[in-house]
């Protein structure tokens, strides 16, 4: 088994929703998570508060961040277990931000073998 | 990370949980806030379901959601008053109490208890009912501020284009904003702005009940608002009146018949052809019960006469055992409160059942105004047939159907056609 990190942007515009819509929302993305749980893929996660800051280089300048758009922001991340990227690809596509066109990044975490 | 919620049992929420309290914390914010700051109060309220949208699948769903949400639109409400620019403005115009931080929290509690949200949600809608607003505008920010619809559902209900729903928005919008603070009117005053009330009630119910032009869950979703909204009028002294039972009596008569008025392929099903076992007996009831109440102290308005009207259908055995002279009678008893050629339609519809087509007929040619209406041509068409005029009812039907434009009707108006 290795972890995955998985990497939220974008998805549905929360300001405009309305409250059916963030309730449906709500729902779909408590479905997905509640599955994860069940089959014990789910290692942890949580929902990022924006807006963050971003520090660079030696200067270590703060700045509002790169993002131009909201869909480039991260808005949560999740670590999950899978037997491989192609699992983990499967696993992520049922992740309800990809129904507003947004996207999840997967990514393998390096193993460490002390 | 907490996993006992995602994993653990929790009941399943009430479907409309975020819109119903989405209107009511509006209305709660929005009377402390005061009208002007009404986007302040919608901007509290959208975090407080953003928070929500985004914690409750980490987390789990609260054990109460309902208190997880006002506990949130509470401490919201400081933090906009603390850092908001709006806020900022609103403690300059606000009571001392607010300005100091050692009282803020207190007064927010105090302002925002659970026990004075049906208040607010009345003041609320007294408030979006104002005179000064067009109807079709206090309907649409009832809809927006009290029911916690979208733009796109509104736009929907009325079946006009979001664009058009925006404009009656903004314009009300400004209307509301110089209100000041929300209040129930008292003494002559209540009487008239009830009036507005009741027709912004009646009207949504109208859109939801009448409309085949778009078989849209929303569609049920009007009648249960204003069945809702005026029942949350019943639950107020000074709103619990007359009128208020007579229209929910009315109301609750045509809801019982909702079912039985589509066929499962969606198709219309006139009243003579409905299966009335299908009628809900539950809801008539409940219906007969407010129409008594409706009648204590002698009150009387043409909700009275309809929702006697629509008793009188609900209570007949069967189409044929209907009491059509009764129904004749009250239109005419209606006709003196309000005037209307499609009070006079229904009168003469209801003239062909008790004396015959002819009688109908003669009564419906007098009517003027609403020879562009489907609904009109269609009855024309139907007691020509009756009265043995089959061209006539051809020409009247062939009309109707140029007129229609939900494929319901289409098809019910095509049939009657192929049937001459």
């Amino acid at each position: 088994m290795s972890k995955y990190l998985f990497l939220f942007r974008g998805g549905m515009d929360m300001r405009a929703a309305t409250p059916d819509a963030l309730q449906a929302s709500m729902m779909k993305w408590k479905q997905w998570m509640d599955e994860l749980v069940k089959n014990g893929k789910m290692l942890s996660g949580e929902p990022l508060d924006g807006p963050g800051k971003v520090l660079t280089g030696t200067a270590k300048k703060i700045t509002d961040g790169p993002f131009a758009e909201g869909k480039e922001v991260v808005g949560g991340y999740m670590m999950i277990e899978a037997s491989g990227m192609d699992e983990a690809l499967e696993l992520s596509k049922g992740c309800p931000v990809l129904d507003h066109e947004g996207s999840v990044e997967v990514r393998p975490v390096m193993e460490m073998r002390m | 990370m907490e996993q006992q919620g995602a994993s653990g049992a929790v009941g399943p929420l009430v479907e409309n949980l975020f819109r119903r309290e989405s209107g009511r914390l509006t209305a709660a914010l929005t009377r402390f806030f005061g009208s002007a700051h009404l986007e302040l109060a919608e901007d509290v309220v959208q975090d407080t379901l953003l928070k929500a949208m985004r914690e409750w699948p980490f987390k789990g769903v609260p054990n109460d959601p309902v208190a997880w949400l006002h506990r949130v639109a509470r401490n919201g409400a400081m933090d906009r008053l603390r850092r908001d620019a709006r806020g900022a403005q609103l403690l300059k115009e606000q009571a001392p109490l607010l300005r100091s931080e050692w009282s803020m929290a207190a007064t927010v509690n105090e302002a925002l208890r659970p026990e004075s949200l049906a208040d607010d949600q009345l003041r609320m809608f007294f408030a979006c009912c104002h005179p000064s607003l067009p109807t079709e505008q206090q309907v649409a920010l009832v809809l927006k501020t009290l029911c916690g619809f979208g733009v796109p559902e509104i736009a929907r209900a009325f079946v006009t284009n979001e664009e058009t729903i925006n404009k009656r928005l903004y314009r009300a919008r400004e209307a509301f904003r110089a209100l000041g603070h929300l209040e129930i009117p008292e003494g002559e005053d209540l009487s008239a702005r009830t009036e507005h009330v009741l027709a912004s009630i009646y009207l949504l119910f109208n859109e939801g009940y009448n409309a085949t032009r778009n078989p849209d869950l929303i569609r049920e979703d009007l009648i249960e608002e204003a069945l809702h909204l005026a029942h949350l009028l019943t639950q107020h002294p000074a709103t619990d009146l007359p009128d208020v039972h007579a229209l929910l009596a009315l109301m609750l008569f045509h809801a019982a018949r909702t079912d039985a008025r589509r066929a499962a392929d969606g198709a219309i099903i006139l009243l003579a052809d409905q299966d009335r076992t299908q009628w809900d007996a539950e809801l008539i009831d409940l219906a007969g019960q407010h129409l008594v109440l409706a009648t204590r102290n002698g009150g009387f308005s043409s909700y009275h006469l309809e929702a006697a009207i629509a008793g009188m259908h609900a209570h007949a055995s069967s189409f044929a055992a209907t009491d059509w002279a009764a129904i004749v009678s009250l239109y005419d008893r209606l006709l003196v409160l309000k005037p209307h050629d499609i009070v006079r339609m229904n009168r003469a519809v209801a003239l062909a059942e008790a004396q015959g087509a002819d009688e109908g007929l003669r009564a419906l040619e007098q009517v003027r105004g609403l020879e562009d209406h489907h609904v009109f041509q269609a009855t024309r068409g139907e007691l020509m047939r009756r009265a043995g005029r089959t061209e006539e009812a051809r020409t009247a039907f062939q009309l109707a159907l140029r007129l229609a434009t939900a494929p319901q009707e289409r098809i019910l108006l095509e049939q009657r056609l192929a049937a001459l």
